[in-house]
């Protein structure tokens, strides 16, 4: 379970997010949704400790998100992948490199037909083929990059998933492709997943929750039917907003 | 990812640089004085009591060249008795082997100076051949370079005694300048004066002596004088023979009755 | 009034000067922790070593055989005003080069070739967020990023200031047995008689000190970028202008430090 407690965030005197509080428990996909510059992103780096919080707790499992304790930072980014907004694969090395990276930091696997195999297995289900392991990350697509960039976040298989804006920048068919993927990592594998973004459709499709940021604060959460039908203005823009793209 | 060729050949430039700047290290060690080849070396200890200068690393020359430096320098904790002389200066060169056969127990160890910028140097002096070869660990007497602070000093010391002479003997010495002075004008005017023309005869009459002297002198040169000056002087050193009792023995025995004085 | 409001800037802007002058040394001093650790990535190093000293040779060679050549000359026409004498001139432009102008200008160079680089480069990574995606992996960008680059550059500034020293050295052989009529053997006497290898231990000390100034003040400058491509450019010239003022700094408290000792 991921517990935010009271959390308060600011960037040169602006406050980003204030008193957000909520829980995420084993098995819930749930979709943060927001319009630019709310904070979400941010939320996300909070979980994993990338952005510290002024104030407030964050804990994942029984542990405390604690800058100060850098072996339980470490645990907590195995167990939380992220997914960030660009691919961030490392340029100056191959795709098998950077899909195999965390598993040889961490140590998790040592022999190299394991760590091939585990490898070989994460592409495959992010719908790669073995052809792209021996490329530099800057030869692909922006597409397959972000594919790579799952794949290399699936390698140590973490019990939680956080997704930053997983469909930014992909085609329709990718983008249904990596909501398929979210939805059976869920239904499957018993994967928890935070998915932060703007797209609506894969939020009612997808998700089993969905919080709404505006202005620091949580202005709704709650199941994908109660959204639909949310009095909420900002809801009914973002509903409105799916109407008109779709 | 580079390639195993890439990555390859990137190994081996990255290694040519070390390599170079490793060999130009070595280069410019060797030409600071710093390393030297390896080779053996005649370690000898040269023993001052003023070094002039010289510093570790100041070269060693025979006869003017280059074989060795200074590697040490270092103060007896008691000084060392060589001909009742002390000294407490030691100082250890490093002499390559090529100069050993003539580097030897009479070879004379000085501290020179080259050039204008002034580099010190030891000089041994070639020993001669009577002499043995110094071998390692041979311990000999450098001669002391002058020290030209000492020199100034005593100069300084004798300019000073002088003045303390003029300042303290002042009024006697104007008083003698003075009498001097009045002797060398009283000669002038005697020169000037009436006596003048004496004093050109008394010139001329020696003039005249010494011309017949050198008359006689060459006469008695010539080999009939000097054969009669032979015969006198064997007469004289026969004559020497005959003293008092010799005389009165020939005077009374021989009957002789002569008014002698 | 005015006094008062001026005091109250005048403070506010020394506060903030001191509070980032502390959190800059405290980061720095965290991230030389971390590179002490020496968490060594071989083939990345090597990658690094490659990019920042083979790729900057030849730009030190031309760039420090010019001044080489513009020492012989400055100093000759000097020594000609001053000394009416040039016979020192190899002597001092070489002490000059080696103890002073060799390491500076060769990291000044360096600064400027790859100083900008290690910040734009790593000021896009935090930017494309592949500094967070390391955290994740659990790599410390620091071992990742810095500590090849330090090594590379530390390797890449010795190794280049010591073939400028050779290059700028038998250049101005060269130049001074054109202009100067100095042979090369009386160039070398001269030029090795006053650089000795304390000199050049000094030289290496302080390149070694800059070599590792520019990796360190760069990266500083990439991992506090701003979230825009204009913060890259801006972080490039900042690590370019930083380094080389840090250098300069450095410089002289070394150059002080080793007079005193």
């Amino acid at each position: 379970m991921i517990n935010i407690n009271k959390l308060c965030k600011s960037f040169d005197n602006r406050k980003i997010l204030e008193n957000i509080s909520f829980s995420v428990v084993k098995g819930e996909c749930v979709f943060i949704l927001g319009k630019s510059g709310v904070g979400k992103s941010v939320l996300l780096k909070n979980i994993v400790g990338l952005v510290l919080p002024d104030s407030g707790t964050i804990t994942v499992g029984e542990i405390k998100v604690d800058a100060q304790r850098p072996e339980e930072l470490s645990l907590i980014r195995q167990r939380c992948g992220l997914v960030f907004q660009f691919p961030a694969l490392l340029d100056s090395v191959t795709v098998f490199e950077n899909i195999c990276f965390g598993l040889r930091a961490r140590g998790l696997l040592t022999s190299q037909v394991e760590i091939a195999a585990r490898v070989k297995e994460k592409l495959k289900l992010v719908g790669l083929s073995e052809v792209v392991l021996d490329q530099m990350p800057t030869e692909l697509s922006f597409g397959t990059q972000k594919r790579v960039s799952i794949a290399r976040t699936l390698a140590v298989e973490p019990e939680y998933l956080l997704f930053d804006e997983p469909t930014t920048g992909m085609d329709p068919i990718a983008t249904a492709g990596l909501n398929q993927l979210i939805k059976n990592l869920t239904v499957k594998l018993g994967v928890t997943s935070i998915v932060v973004s703007h797209d609506i459709k894969s939020a009612l499709a997808v998700g089993t929750r969905i919080i709404l940021l505006e202005d620091g604060g949580i202005v709704f959460d709650g199941k994908p039917g109660e959204f639909k039908s949310s009095s909420i203005t900002l809801a009914q823009e973002f509903q409105m907003g799916f109407g008109y793209h779709a | 990812m580079p390639t195993n060729a890439k990555g390859l050949q990137r190994e081996f430039w990255v290694g040519a640089l070390f390599m170079t700047v490793v060999v130009l290290l070595v280069i410019f060690g060797w030409l600071m004085g710093a390393i030297g080849p390896i080779q053996n070396h005649l370690k000898i200890f040269v023993l001052y009591n003023f070094a002039g200068g010289i510093e570790v690393g100041s070269p060693v020359r025979v006869s003017g060249v280059k074989v060795g430096k200074v590697s040490k320098i270092e103060f007896l904790s008691s000084a060392a008795e060589i001909n009742k002389d002390s000294v407490s200066l030691k100082i250890t060169m490093d002499v390559s082997m090529k100069a050993a056969p003539i580097v030897r127990e009479d070879s004379k160890f000085y501290i020179n100076m080259a050039g204008i910028i002034g580099e010190k140097y030891i000089e041994i002096s070639p020993g001669t051949s009577a002499a043995p070869i110094l071998h390692t660990g041979a311990t000999v007497r450098g001669v002391d370079p002058p020290r030209i602070d000492q020199l100034l000093s005593q100069g300084y010391g004798v300019f000073g005694r002088i003045t303390d002479f003029i300042d303290e003997n002042e009024k006697t010495l104007t008083e003698f300048l003075g009498g001097m002075k009045e002797l060398i004008g009283d000669a002038n005017k005697l020169l000037k004066g009436r006596e003048r023309q004496k004093i050109a005869g008394l010139i001329e009459n020696l003039h005249a002596v010494t011309g017949d002297l050198h008359e006689i002198s060459s006469r008695l040169k010539n080999p009939e004088t000097i054969k009669f000056y032979d015969e006198i002087y064997e007469l004289v050193h026969r004559a020497h023979a005959i003293d008092k009792p010799t005389l009165q023995k020939f005077l009374q025995e021989d009957g002789i009755r002569a008014r002698v004085f | 009034m005015i006094m008062t409001w001026l005091g109250r800037a005048l403070i506010l802007k020394v506060g903030e000067f001191l509070a980032t002058f502390f959190l800059w040394i405290s980061t720095v001093l965290s991230m030389i922790k971390q590179l002490l650790k020496l968490k060594f990535r071989a083939r990345e190093t090597l990658l690094q070593m490659y990019l920042l000293g083979v790729q900057s040779v030849l730009i030190m060679v031309v760039a420090m055989g010019f001044v080489g050549l513009m020492l012989i000359i400055e100093l000759a026409f000097h020594m000609n005003l001053v000394l009416k004498h040039d016979s020192l001139v190899p002597a001092f432009s070489a002490l000059l080069m080696v103890r002073e102008l060799g390491p500076v200008i060769t990291c000044l160079l360096l600064t400027s070739r790859i100083g900008a680089g290690i910040a734009a480069e790593i000021g896009s990574m935090k930017i494309s967020e592949q500094l967070d995606a390391l955290k994740m992996l659990s790599i410390d960008p620091i071992d990742y990023l810095v500590v090849p680059r330090w090594i590379g550059s530390v390797f890449a500034a010795v190794t280049l200031t010591v073939i400028s020293l050779a290059i700028a050295i038998w250049g101005g052989a060269f130049l001074a047995a054109q202009k100067l009529g100095t042979s090369p053997g009386e160039y070398f006497n001269t030029v090795f008689f006053f650089v000795k290898f304390p000199d050049l231990a000094h030289c290496i000390v302080k390149s070694a000190v800059f070599g590792s100034l520019i990796p360190i003040v760069a990266a500083y400058q990439g991992f506090n970028c701003g979230s825009d491509s204009a913060a890259v450019g801006e972080a490039a010239t900042q690590a370019v202008v930083r380094t080389s003022l840090y250098i300069i700094i450095a410089d002289f408290l070394l150059t002080y430090l080793f007079y005193a000792i």
